[in-house]
């Protein structure tokens, strides 16, 4: 069971809030590499348009979770980037995540609160083409699951979802952010899911110009964003799953599809 | 009289041709004495001189803990394995700190949960720094690992000390436990085995410490090392190749070189009676003691055995935990293992593990006074009985236990009634006109190739004797249940009755106004052959509920209904009637029954009636 929602709650990289709790002691281990592309651009009236280049960008994430008690489940993450869209192109270590999570509900799972605070490594921090954003900042949110039916071998729905708000220092523009995801147990074999997810400026800073829109969550911008995935079990700790999405909407935003795969490894199994 | 074949129990071809003959005979001639005497049953020692039930003590447990995490324990998500902080209110006074947390897997998912307590580093409860108290939730009657551990103990097995306890926390009352001895190193030096050993536990979750050839390869998957806590497996795979390569013939030359002999017969004896199929690929511990250099094998976890069945066709958790019974499965009951199965095919073994037998059912002594007959039905119920009488008030103010739906007396009616049959089952396993042949056994009931559908009919004849106790009257060379009868008039003297079920048939003749298809899918019927005088009964009668596929069920109704109803030859009487349903059996008493009739019986439920 616990497999099917740490895929699902890394099923993308931008995600407002989980709502699994981990068990005392528990730790989880998460990876994923994502691969971007697109030639267009929806421009700050919400117009799909042609860029000069084709970005091709490589996206990768680490977490760790780690239930400090029952109540309180502790999170870091780090991110890598190397894009390039014609001449330009950067590589290196992004931003660093460090969170705690708590319980909503506090005897059952599924039901939680998430703050976060966003952390720039080393990178230059107003270099328009860094790996990271460039400015701390801080996300709160939270998030539910809803299951039915349970067991490895039934046919099972899960439902989750999750809002966030995530604030700058400093000039970007502050964001509301949510996803909704659904997946279906296909016998013992995997999980096929969907999600939909948005990105939302408060639209109270101008936006930056970045060489690469789709890296940086520096500037203002909308996004809302569709993705399948398929998520299976390699052994009783190792999961993986892959995924696809596009941008269905955008302001100020790559129209990127994105492939992604991640590992897991759940040391509770 | 119809001919009686039954696949039940071995469908071996070769098997159930020898039975056929024999029945033929049998049913011609053969009139079974009620073996279970008076005069055996004086030779069983009082069950609580045997055992010290006079002494069962339920203790006390007081717990502190943040009213939240009090709160919480039991209530939260049944998966999350987190600890909380709790102290021990010692009998002293004092204050012992540690960690307490949910325990157990499939137990988790009920509301009255297993937990343990590990206590800070020097700090000692009961000369333990852990604690295991098991809630017991799967078994209704709260009996069956005490019973089964009584029996270890007995035997002089390893094993760890249990007590009843009423567990308190923040000084709240919350329920009946048992408390478990952890088992650990010091559990086997209190045996004399040295606390140096290399302690192995199969994996409860892999089902595979069973000496196969797959589990060679995932050695360090199947098993757990608990102590010395070392990543080296080498005794364990020196100890599964050996057992592979010993042919079955030297096995008990094997066996006594490198293995405690007794604790691997006691075990074996053990789960045969309990009807424990729950184990031999997990649910033991293995010791290899460095005072003897032998292997010692010690039993755990006996909640789903007793009667209990696992039912292959229903979805988790139904498949575990249900209403199905059976009491006829042979001693290669459960998972395959070359270490059972090497050891019941060796002749020297198989004699020891049969005098094993013998002597815990009473029937012959090899062995000593103190445990012999220990699963006598007359010594079981006085153990059962005391047992039962000590917990019930203890349950009513269990709060997860005053309202809930089990009926104690049921569940613990069951438990006697599965002594019953078993004992009745195994003396004609061991003692009757075929006796249990393991090299027509099968082993590995997943090769097995599907059992028969039941269409059978059996028949026996038997003296009953005025002696006021239940006689079991079970179907020669199978013995499976037909009846049970106790005489309840006063004249003391014994009368013989032949038994007939027809199995597995909607009943061809029934009481108006019912659909035979909602009765019990079997008739009963009963001749007094004791001439010229009437006689006076309890009667108890069997139906099948092995699985859901294998059973007698009618349709539609509800099983708790079950009326019976007897054909004097003339019209159809209804009966006040008891109903099992844990175990299956139909009750009724203070029957009269004349001499050479015949009653045919059948059940019904009630809801039926038109």
């Amino acid at each position: 069971m616990l497999f099917g929602v740490a895929m699902l709650t890394c099923a993308t990289i931008v995600q407002a809030a989980s709502p699994w709790m981990r068990s005392e002691a528990e730790r989880f281990y998460w990876a994923g590499i994502t691969y971007s592309t697109g030639d267009q651009r929806w421009d700050d009236k919400s117009n799909q348009k042609k860029v000069d280049c084709r970005n091709s960008d490589w996206y990768m994430h680490q977490k760790v979770e780690y239930g400090y008690s029952y109540y309180y489940t502790l999170i870091a993450g780090l991110s890598a980037a190397s894009a390039n869209c014609g001449d330009d192109s950067l590589t290196g270590a992004g931003d660093l995540t460090l969170g705690i999570r708590g319980r909503l509900d506090k005897y059952s799972n599924g039901k939680s609160w998430e703050i976060t605070t966003i952390i720039p490594t080393g990178y230059e921090r107003d270099n328009s083409s860094r790996p990271g954003n460039g400015r701390f900042g801080i996300e709160a949110g939270v998030a539910w699951l809803l299951k039915e039916g349970e067991g490895e071998l039934t046919s099972s729905w899960s439902w989750q979802g999750g809002v966030a708000i995530r604030l700058w220092q400093g000039p970007p523009a502050d964001q509301f952010l949510g996803y909704l995801s659904v997946q279906r147990r296909i016998a013992a074999v995997g999980k096929i899911g969907m999600r939909i997810s948005g990105d939302f400026s408060f639209r109270n800073e101008s936006p930056e110009k970045t060489k690469f829109e789709n890296r940086t969550r520096l500037t203002d911008f909308d996004k809302l964003r569709a993705a399948v995935s398929w998520s299976s079990r390699i052994n009783a700790r190792w999961s993986w799953q892959t995924n696809v999405g596009h941008v269905l909407w955008g302001r100020n935003v790559t129209d990127n599809l994105t492939v992604g795969l991640n590992i897991s490894y759940d040391w509770s199994q | 009289m119809k001919l009686s074949i039954d696949f039940i129990y071995r469908p071996a071809g070769i098997v159930v041709l020898s039975r056929v003959l024999v029945l033929f005979f049998l049913s011609m001639a053969v009139h079974a004495d009620e073996r279970w005497t008076a005069d055996k049953a004086s030779m069983v020692k009082n069950a609580e001189e045997q055992t010290g039930l006079s002494r069962i003590s339920i203790g006390t447990l007081h717990l502190k803990m943040r009213p939240i995490d009090a709160d919480v324990l039991f209530r939260k998500d049944p998966h999350d394995k987190s600890s909380f902080a709790v102290s021990i209110v010692d009998d002293t006074g004092e204050i012992l700190k540690g960690r307490i947390k949910v325990s157990g897997s499939f137990t988790r998912r009920f509301p009255k949960k297993s937990i343990s307590i590990k206590l800070e580093n020097g700090q000692l409860w009961k000369g333990q720094q852990k604690a295991s108290l098991d809630a017991m939730a799967t078994d209704g009657s709260m009996q069956r690992e005490w019973l089964a551990w009584q029996l270890v103990h007995a035997l002089g097995m390893p094993g760890p000390e249990l007590q009843y306890v009423r567990v308190y926390i923040n000084n709240r009352y919350s329920g009946l436990f048992m408390h478990t001895e952890w088992l650990d190193t010091g559990v086997m030096a209190r045996y004399r085995l040295g606390a140096d050993g290399q302690f192995f536990h199969p994996s409860d979750s892999q089902f595979c410490g069973d000496f196969l050839p797959h589990s060679k390869k995932n050695l360090k998957d199947c098993w757990f090392k608990l102590s010395p806590r070392d990543k080296d497996f080498s005794p364990l795979q020196t100890l599964m190749d050996e057992i592979a390569q010993t042919p079955i013939k030297a096995f008990h030359e094997y066996l006594e070189t490198h293995f405690d002999v007794d604790s691997v017969i006691n075990w074996l004896a053990l789960n045969v009676l309990t009807s424990n199929g729950d184990t031999y690929n997990k649910n033991y511990f293995l010791y290899r003691s460095t005072v003897t250099g032998k292997w010692v094998v010690i039993p755990w976890d006996y909640d789903l055995s007793f009667g209990r069945n696992w039912d292959a066709y229903l979805p988790f958790p139904e498949n575990i935990l249900n209403d199905n019974f059976q009491y006829f499965y042979p001693p290669e009951l459960g998972a395959p293992n070359p270490l059972k199965e090497k050891t019941l095919r060796n002749p020297a073994l198989n004699q020891l593990f049969t005098e094993r037998m013998l002597h815990l059912l009473g029937e012959e002594q090899h062995g000593a006074e103190a445990t012999f007959g220990w699963f006598s039905p007359q010594a079981m119920q006085e153990r059962i009985n005391s047992t039962a009488s000590r917990l019930q008030p203890e349950r009513i103010d269990d709060p997860y236990l005053k309202d809930s739906a089990i009926d104690f007396a049921q569940e613990t009616e069951s438990l006697w009634h599965y002594v019953q049959r078993r004992h009745a089952y195994l003396r004609e396993i061991f003692t009757g006109v075929v006796p249990w042949n393991p090299e027509l056994a099968i082993w590995n009931p997943v090769d097995a190739p599907p059992r028969p559908a039941l269409s059978v009919s059996l028949f026996a004849s038997q003296q009953v004797s005025g002696n006021g106790q239940y006689a079991i009257i079970a179907a020669p060379a199978y013995g499976y249940l037909l009846a049970a009868i106790k005489l309840k008039d006063n004249n003391g003297e014994a009368a013989k009755f032949n038994v007939e079920s027809d199995i597995k048939h909607t009943p061809a003749i029934f009481p108006p106004g019912y659909d035979p298809a909602s009765c019990i899918q079997r008739s009963w019927f009963i001749t007094l052959r004791t001439p010229f005088t009437s006689r006076v009964m309890d009667l108890q009668l069997d139906y099948l509920q092995e699985d859901s596929r294998r059973q007698e069920l009618g349709s539609g109704g509800i099983e708790q209904n079950l009326t019976l109803w007897v054909l004097d030859g003339q019209r159809w009487h209804k009966l006040k009637t008891q109903v099992n349903p844990l175990s299956n059996v139909i009750s009724t008493q203070n029957m009269t029954i004349n001499p050479s009739q015949m009653l045919r019986f059948v059940a019904c439920p009630e809801s039926t009636e038109s």
